[in-house]
């Protein structure tokens, strides 16, 4: 169980980053707000598999879920590059 | 592949870590010196996973690497919504 | 960092201002090519007028034309606006006449960028209210 304590609390705060940072850009219309909310948005959902997986015999732990887990994190951080490369305006 | 991946992993929050530090740097928000570490940290996290040869994320200290940086950027919320100054680095 | 609002400016006021304006003398000379609509003017006569140097007017003469105000005709500059924007323009110079202070203020607040939008997307209190202090 508390294996999965703390990806459980980083998708919970990456969530709520997600939350604050989509709200931004839904006000302000400001690229780089969405690709971080996406990006977090992408963080909590690999932490949050990653407490699913780390804590239940559901998932077998095949080297292909670990990957695909990996993969969701990979997404989210190739945005948020992409959006601090191209998109802040300062 | 999956060192691939990790290897990605540690490379994107390094390198994410560093815009947050030049953000920092810019705008003095104290913000962004906590998102840094926060990355930084992750980044760390994914190192220490492969230089030790550790199976997964069960291991102790990746898990307290990861909490530190949680509660980094959540500390980094509630720093920010704190009155008065508003999250300015002060000089 | 000092965020400023003027609420009591007119919505397209403020945007015109907080986007374009980035100095009082900008306003001052789109204003002064604007009395004198239907006269050409050079850079040495209204640095004259406004108390500044030619140089740093003539500087200020280039950006109102890009930003579609201001037409030159060889040396000498006219006042020249699509129809929309000489009204925005006339709303400007009210607003700068009845509240000089307001305007002036928002010209010089730090404008809003995509590093201090980031950061204020953490703040959980709408922003806008939090300024009004």
């Amino acid at each position: 169980m508390t294996a999965a304590l703390v990806p459980l609390l980083g998708a919970l705060t990456c969530l709520a980053c997600a939350v604050l940072l989509l709200r931004g850009y839904a006000r302000s219309r400001a690229r780089l707000l969405l690709w971080s909310g996406l990006c977090f948005a992408a963080l909590s959902l690999n932490n949050l598999l990653l407490g699913i997986h780390l804590d239940t015999v559901f998932f077998p732990d095949t080297p292909d879920l670990r990957i695909a887990i990996d993969a969701v994190a990979l997404v989210g951080v190739a945005l948020l590059l992409y959006g601090l490369i191209w998109d802040v305006r300062e | 592949m999956r060192d691939f991946m990790e290897g990605a992993l540690f490379l994107g929050y390094l390198v994410i870590a560093l815009f947050f530090l030049r953000f920092w740097r810019r705008s003095l928000d104290r913000l962004f010196a906590y998102f840094a570490l926060a990355f930084a940290i992750l980044a760390a996290s994914r190192l220490a996973l492969t230089l030790m040869h550790l199976p997964d994320e069960a291991q102790l200290l990746i898990r307290t690497l990861r909490l530190v940086a949680f509660l980094l950027i959540l500390w980094a919320i509630i720093d920010k919504n704190r009155r008065p100054g508003r999250g300015a680095t002060s000089p | 960092m000092l965020r400023v609002t003027q609420d009591d400016l007119d919505p397209d006021v403020r945007r015109f201002i907080v986007e374009r304006v980035d100095a009082i003398e900008l306003l001052e000379v789109a204003l002064a090519l604007r009395a004198g609509r239907d006269r050409d003017h050079d850079a040495e006569g209204l640095a004259r007028a406004l108390g500044s140097n030619a140089a740093s007017i003539g500087r200020r003469l280039r950006a109102l034309e890009a930003i579609g105000i201001a037409r030159p005709h060889g040396a000498a500059w006219r006042y020249e606006p699509a129809p929309a924007l000489d009204d925005l323009i006339g709303r400007v110079e009210r607003a700068y006449r009845e509240r000089r202070l307001s305007v002036i203020n928002l010209i010089y607040a730090p404008k809003p960028n995509d590093i201090t939008l980031f950061s204020d997307a953490f703040r959980l209190r709408d922003p806008k209210k939090e300024d009004e202090r």
